[in-house]
């Protein structure tokens, strides 16, 4: 039995130690909102390139004022506002949930919804038959 | 040799156009001499494409800087081996590079056919043809690689340095490979509707080259995503940029294809669902190649930026509205059979619930990237879709996806006897279980990651509970349980082939949570003798290496890692490459690594001879990410091995 058993043991035990290792030690650095807004704003004159993707010289530039501003105690919302008036509504990596730019985030979940909802009617009708 | 090329070229066009029109006549007149003289000058334009290929090579071996091509990307002091690269590192090469793919395959495709299928092939072999005369002639008249400088160069330019790493010798060849490799199945997808005699195999075809096609497009994928974590410098390995989207998408349709044509081969069902999913795959890597060439969007990517986007976008044009055209007249020729789906509960509800959200995931992607041109029309203002936009929108559809994946295998066709498979799932219920509140103890308490661990985890029991219960009753003969499971994996090499692929899925799941939601990472300065203590690691500062060739200086910072009881774990090298020619900096970043997570150390800069800045950060897991590739690739090589046992 435990023979038989044992690629599947040793396979679990493996994954639960990898996770184990990995997250035990985990806490929530105070520099996680740093981290988070280099991966939210762009790099302006790089194309397509969040901010801790570049190393370019203004890239590096925005990081140290973000990192300034986080130790003035701005928020998340002033330090945006703050790179958008500066650099144009692009400097932020998505699409805001206001006005116009909303549909970004509309459509697909009206697709999801439709679409299951559309799969759902077609196999009962399919059943039925 | 530049005027060789250009007419071996030339001929090439002249023979694949003529090829294409005597297949079509063969077709509608059925004739066999007509169909075999087709195929033999489709065989001669690829041996002419060959040829103009090696021409190529050659005026690069030869450093014949007089071609405007080798002087873009080639110098004296490259290393020949990256000649390989600098052929496709630009706009023509890469589309010479994507024809020669093309002219194989296709070649590969006319050969291995049985003769029974070739007069129906004829009309696929004609569009194949047709595809190759639109490559040959955007290469004559637009992008000529074989065009000479009236300028006297004794030295070229030299081959971008990011292009130099191992993974550029694989990467690039395999995406196109893959995304030029889609015109097979959808010619075949085309041949199923012109065949009115209905009586060849045509979807037995279609899933081997779409198998074909999603391996090679995965692992040109996945070998990109290794480059840029490699290199690029950023600890990442997907930025979910324009071009990285453009090669997902068609990967993800492909996806849902060779799923749904398992329902075709054994109910007969969803046969015009499989041909429209051939052909939406077709359109996606034709609008790839249309974005990559001078696309509406900003990339990284823009080795092929050109001006060529007009032409590529009439092409995607015209094909996508002839292969709308052909489904809505043709589909009559498409025999679909009688059977229904019977039940929520059964294997084609749930496959065809999967390619809903593989296809939907893969519009969804469509929609971001070109959302910053329907923001420009509609209200004139420019904003950026990246990754924050797509992890928030396809994330969640995609863990769904791995969701179904543990449910879908485990339900029988036509309808499901729940109590027979709840008492099945049952233990893998049960462990998931014990695998949340052991999750909850260690402390992972988000949302996301929680979900996806234990999905994974759940398809995990599933199928390592299937197969030992395979291999037990296969243990009954011989005691060796090693031979017993090979024996189990040979006598359904279909299914278990796709449960080693859905292995494959579920540890890059794994990496992709691990590295996604936990990763650390700290920027300091750190001179020579230094140590940082940084999670649990020492790294100790040893020295600064510097070494100057001709081509480029190579600053290297060597690192001893230590564990938390100072034992020696490994070395660590970060450098930066400069070249002076290209005033292009090109950082490697030092990586050890394990299953369980990676020190990752990025040079940022070298201030001086014993300071520098450098970024250190341990991403958990993501060595099961790089693992999945060998998964993914044994898992379709026993799908695709050619049994004995398959009908013809």
């Amino acid at each position: 039995m435990i023979y038989n058993n044992l690629p599947k043991i040793g396979f679990i035990i493996i994954f639960i130690f990898s996770i184990n290792a990995c997250f035990s030690s985990q806490n929530d650095s105070e520099d996680s909102l740093y981290i988070k807004l280099e991966k939210e704003i762009m790099c302006p004159v790089c194309d397509g390139q969040t901010l801790d993707q570049s190393q370019s010289l203004i890239a590096n530039n925005m990081k140290d004022t973000i990192k300034k501003q986080i130790d003035e105690g701005y928020t998340e919302e002033q330090i945006k506002t703050y790179f958008i008036n500066r650099y144009g509504e692009s400097v932020l990596a998505y699409p805001k949930m206001k006005g116009f730019n909303s549909v970004a985030y509309i459509i697909p979940a009206i697709a999801v919804l439709l679409s299951v909802v559309i799969l759902g009617l077609y196999i009962k009708r399919n059943k039925s038959k | 040799m530049n005027t060789f090329g250009f007419y071996i070229l030339i001929l090439g066009f002249i023979l694949s156009l003529y090829s294409s029109s005597l297949f079509f006549l063969g077709f509608y007149k059925e004739n066999k001499i007509t169909i075999k003289s087709a195929t033999r000058s489709y065989y001669l334009s690829i041996i002419m494409i060959f040829i103009s290929c090696v021409s190529l090579i050659s005026l690069f071996l030869s450093n014949d800087f007089s071609n405007i091509y080798v002087f873009n990307h080639s110098s004296l002091d490259m290393n020949r081996a990256l000649t390989f690269v600098a052929f496709y590192a630009g706009n023509e090469g890469s589309l010479l590079y994507i024809l020669l793919v093309h002219a194989i395959l296709s070649g590969c495709l006319l050969f291995f056919s049985s003769n029974k299928i070739k007069p129906s092939l004829s009309y696929s072999c004609g569009i194949l043809s047709l595809i190759s005369s639109f490559y040959i002639f955007v290469l004559l008249f637009f992008a000529n690689p074989f065009e000479v400088s009236q300028l006297n160069h004794t030295d070229g330019k030299g081959i971008n340095p990011l292009l130099r790493h191992p993974g550029m010798y694989i990467h690039p060849p395999l995406l196109m490979s893959g995304l030029a490799s889609i015109s097979i199945p959808f010619v075949i997808s085309q041949g199923v509707l012109f065949d009115s005699k209905k009586e060849n195999n045509w979807f037995g075809l279609l899933r081997i080259w779409s198998l074909i096609s999603w391996a090679l497009l995965g692992a040109g994928l996945l070998i990109g995503a290794w480059w840029a974590y490699t290199i690029l410098g950023w600890g990442g390995y997907w930025s979910w940029d324009p071009i990285e989207n453009v090669g997902l998408m068609p990967w993800l349709v492909l996806t849902a294809l060779i799923h749904s044509i398992m329902v075709e081969e054994r109910r007969g069902m969803f046969r015009l669902w499989n041909i429209i999913l051939v052909s939406l795959t077709f359109v996606l890597a034709l609008l790839g190649t249309f974005i990559n060439r001078g696309g509406p969007v900003v990339s990284v990517h823009s080795f092929a930026a050109s001006t060529l986007g007009f032409l590529f976008l009439g092409f995607m044009i015209v094909m996508t509205s002839y292969s709308l055209f052909t489904i809505i007249y043709k589909y009559k020729n498409i025999k679909e059979s009688k059977n229904k789906i019977e039940s929520y509960l059964s294997r084609e509800s749930s496959f065809l619930l999967n390619n809903v959200l593989l296809v939907l995931t893969s519009l969804i992607i469509l929609w971001g990237v070109l959302f910053p041109v329907v923001s420009i029309i509609f209200t004139g203002t420019e904003i950026s879709v990246s990754a924050p936009y797509f992890n928030k929108t396809a994330g969640p559809i995609l863990l769904a996806i791995i969701i179904l994946m543990g449910i879908g295998p485990i339900l029988s066709w036509r309808k499901t006897n729940i109590k027979a498979t709840i008492s099945r799932i049952l233990p893998s219920v049960i462990l998931t279980l014990i695998f949340f509140i052991y999750l909850i103890i260690i402390g992972i308490n988000k949302f996301f990651p929680i979900i996806s661990l234990c999905s994974i985890f759940f398809v995990l029991t599933i199928i390592t509970k299937e197969w030992i219960a395979g291999t037990r009753s296969r243990m009954i003969n011989s005691s060796n349980p090693l031979t017993a499971f090979i024996k189990m994996i040979i006598s359904n090499r279909g299914r278990n082939g796709g449960y080693i692929v859905h292995l494959a899925i579920l540890a890059l799941a794994f990496g992709v949570v691990g590295t996604k939601f936990y990763d650390q990472r700290v920027d300091t300065n750190i001179s020579i003798s230094e140590e940082i203590a940084f999670k649990n690691y020492t790294i100790y500062f040893e020295n600064i290496d510097q070494e100057i060739t001709n081509v480029n200086s190579v600053t290297k910072a060597k690192f001893s890692i230590y564990d938390k009881d100072k034992k020696f774990i490994g070395k660590i090298e970060a450098m930066h490459s400069y070249y002076p020619n290209y005033n292009q900096i090109s950082v490697r970043s030092g990586i050890l690594s394990n299953p369980i997570e990676d020190l990752y150390i990025i040079p940022k800069d070298f201030i001086d001879e014993t300071n520098m800045t450098v970024r250190i950060a341990v991403n958990p897991l993501a060595w099961w990410i790089w693992a999945s590739g060998p998964i993914l690739l044994i898992g379709t090589v026993i799908t695709l091995w050619p049994s004995k046992l398959r009908k013809d």
